[in-house]
């Protein structure tokens, strides 16, 4: 459903050329739950913002392609994109407490996307609001949505925009670290509405975050970024289970777990992430990377295959080699 | 809403009675009299002071003249004779609110238009002339450019005359542009530069993840947000306008109330002083009530107490 291409975008800035995205592929098929990971600046949210036509100057597409059911995103123009933004791609973000316009009560807010995206009227659109919302689980919808955002808790408001988003059917939901900002109880009370939603509509899903155990929880497959480039993807057991990125195995590493032993000590990567205005010839992890070889330093590798759906971008494989796509 | 009132009642009453009481007391203690510039005898002016009670001692004098006072009686002017202060404030306050009510209204409609051009050109050219211009407006004082537009519009050009204030509404122009020049200018740099901080807010972003276009999250989103600061500062720049009319009604001859107010402190014609005085704070207090209200309107996070 969603195909995105060989992406490359970059921030035009008076320091130089920040290269944000370099050659990003990823496929979403409906209904499907995609869980991007990665630190800041690997591109996640980026990327994001690409697929919903939402880039902000100096940041500019360089080539590559993003197809939304036969839509050719990078190529359409802004009304059309305003009737996809909304209704058939829609957005919940990181910080709840500040995505709702202040001045406004939510019932309102709730509204505008219903009656931008449905030939509902404003009667139906009301309705269709407060229905909404105790689907999210907000008890009392009536009253609530004459209130403002400030009157609602933290939680509360990430329940109304995802009934926002929610609100128009979309075809993919893009999550962009939707449980962040929440503390730890709310942040599973939001994870277990996901769940509930995800059996409930056939919306595709994008889940932005960098906790992995989120990401063991609610999706079906994983696609692990870093500077740019998606260095693993596989279903949720493969990337947890046959770990083949030495970044990934990192990630991994830097959890703490229930089930293992108390005293051995959490394992940080070691050094920073990699700088996106002086991106270096070879791996762009290799200056982090445990297992470094020569070919890391001058040639990036290409992707393997490791099974159907698991794919690894380095030159470890080379050694087992099973087989090599898209060079 | 309504203990708000209540309270707020009260704190004008209080508010009021500071007003008056310094007042009263400092112009009695500049030196000088209503009548010492009239030559006349000595005889004379001992009797002029006796009819208008100036003889007594000064707390006399105060609570005779809060006594007028609460039962809404100003006095009668010295130098305009025959009339009460409450019959001059009748004819001339229509002529000085007009004016400043069409300043207050244009400063805003063109400060909130140019602000907005300028924020949605950021750094471009438009956005760069905006905010020289408005530099200039801010800086000129009015005394300035109102005499600068009398000279160029007026003198060398004809197009309006210097001296038939306000008789028609062409004559409304020029002092209507010196009275608002600097709250326009202002306002076009605070709306610019609140409209610069909200739409990179999230819930703008919020507002175009849902499909909203471009032209209605401006006028939406982001203005109704950006009326936050403009409120606070309409309030005091509404006083500031009626009170800048004392220099803008002298140098364009409008016979308006701040004409009056200079006058009378020149002539120290007292109760004319206090009457003016009494009336514009009364005026600041009802105008700041209103802004408080309007507050609530437009920012619902505000609690009114």
């Amino acid at each position: 459903m969603l195909s995105i291409n060989d992406l490359h975008f970059s921030f035009f800035t008076p320091a130089g050329e920040v290269r944000a995205l370099n050659g990003v592929s990823l496929d979403v098929a409906s209904g499907e739950v995609v869980g991007i990971v990665g630190e800041s600046g690997s591109g996640k949210s980026v990327t994001a913002s690409v697929i919903t036509g939402l880039t902000q100057a100096p940041g500019r597409v360089k080539s590559g392609e993003v197809m939304f059911n036969e839509i050719d995103i990078l190529s359409t123009g802004e009304k059309a994109m305003q009737k996809i933004r909304g209704g058939e791609i829609s957005m919940i973000f990181q910080d709840p407490m500040t995505s709702l316009n202040p001045v406004f009560t939510i019932g309102n807010q709730l509204i505008e996307a219903i009656l931008l995206h449905t030939d509902k009227n404003h009667k139906e659109a009301r309705a269709h609001a407060i229905h909404m919302m105790s689907q999210v689980g907000i008890p009392n919808p009536e009253i609530r949505m004459k209130q403002y955002s400030h009157e609602l808790s933290g939680g509360m408001r990430q329940r109304v925009m995802i009934a926002m988003a929610l609100s128009c059917e979309p075809k993919l939901l893009i999550a962009d670290e939707p449980t962040t900002a929440l503390d730890v109880t709310v942040q599973a009370q939001i994870l277990d509405l996901m769940k509930t939603l995800r059996s409930e509509t056939d919306a595709a899903v994008i889940l932005i975050t960098h906790d992995l155990g989120i990401v063991a929880d609610i999706c079906d497959t994983v696609v692990v970024m870093y500077a740019g480039t998606v260095v693993e993807r596989g279903t949720v057991d493969e990337i947890y289970d046959n770990t083949a990125h030495p970044y990934t195995r990192g990630l991994l590493d830097c959890l703490p777990r229930l089930d293992g032993d108390t005293d051995s000590p959490l394992e940080p990567i070691e050094g920073l992430p990699v700088d996106l205005l002086n991106m270096p010839p070879g791996c762009p992890f290799a200056s982090r990377c445990k297992h470094t070889m020569n070919i890391c330093l001058t040639t990036p590798s290409p992707e393997f295959e490791l099974s159907e759906s698991h794919t690894s971008r380095c030159w470890l494989h080379t050694a087992s080699r099973k087989a090599e796509v898209r060079a | 809403m309504i203990s708000f009132t209540i309270k707020r009642f009260f704190g004008a009453v209080l508010t009021l009675f500071i007003v008056c009481t310094l007042t009263f007391f400092l112009m009695n203690i500049v030196p000088g009299g209503p009548f010492l510039s009239e030559k006349t005898s000595q005889q004379t002016l001992d009797r002029m002071n006796e009819k208008y009670g100036l003889d007594l001692p000064i707390h006399e004098q105060y609570i005779n003249y809060m006594n007028r006072l609460l039962h809404g009686d100003l006095g009668i002017s010295y130098k305009r004779q025959g009339f009460t202060v409450n019959e001059i404030i009748a004819e001339k306050f229509p002529v000085s609110a007009k004016l400043g009510i069409i300043a207050v209204i244009w400063s805003i409609f063109s400060g909130v238009i140019l602000g907005t051009a300028a924020a949605m050109n950021r750094n471009k050219l438009l956005d760069r002339a905006i905010m020289f211009i408005s530099t200039i407006g801010i800086s000129v004082p009015g005394f300035i450019l109102g005499t600068l537009l009398i000279y160029l519009f007026a003198e060398m050009l004809g197009w309006v005359s210097a001296t038939d204030a306000l008789g028609s509404p062409k004559q409304y122009i020029l002092p209507v542009i010196t009275l608002s020049m600097q709250s326009m200018s202002y306002i076009a740099r605070l709306i610019r530069s609140t409209i610069l901080d909200v739409i990179d807010s999230d819930f703008i972003k919020t507002a175009k993840a849902k499909g909203v276009s471009r032209i209605r999250i401006i006028y939406k989103h982001i203005m109704r947000n950006a009326l936050i600061p403009l409120v606070t500062y309409v309030g005091p720049m509404t006083a500031f306008i009626i009170t800048g009319g004392f220099y803008v009604e002298r140098i364009f001859n409008i016979p308006g109330l701040g004409d009056y107010f200079v006058r009378s402190v020149e002539t120290r014609d007292y109760p004319l002083i206090m009457g003016l005085t009494i009336f514009l704070a009364l005026l600041v207090i009802v105008v700041n009530f209103i802004v408080d209200i309007l507050y609530r309107v437009v920012d619902p996070r505000i609690k009114l107490q």
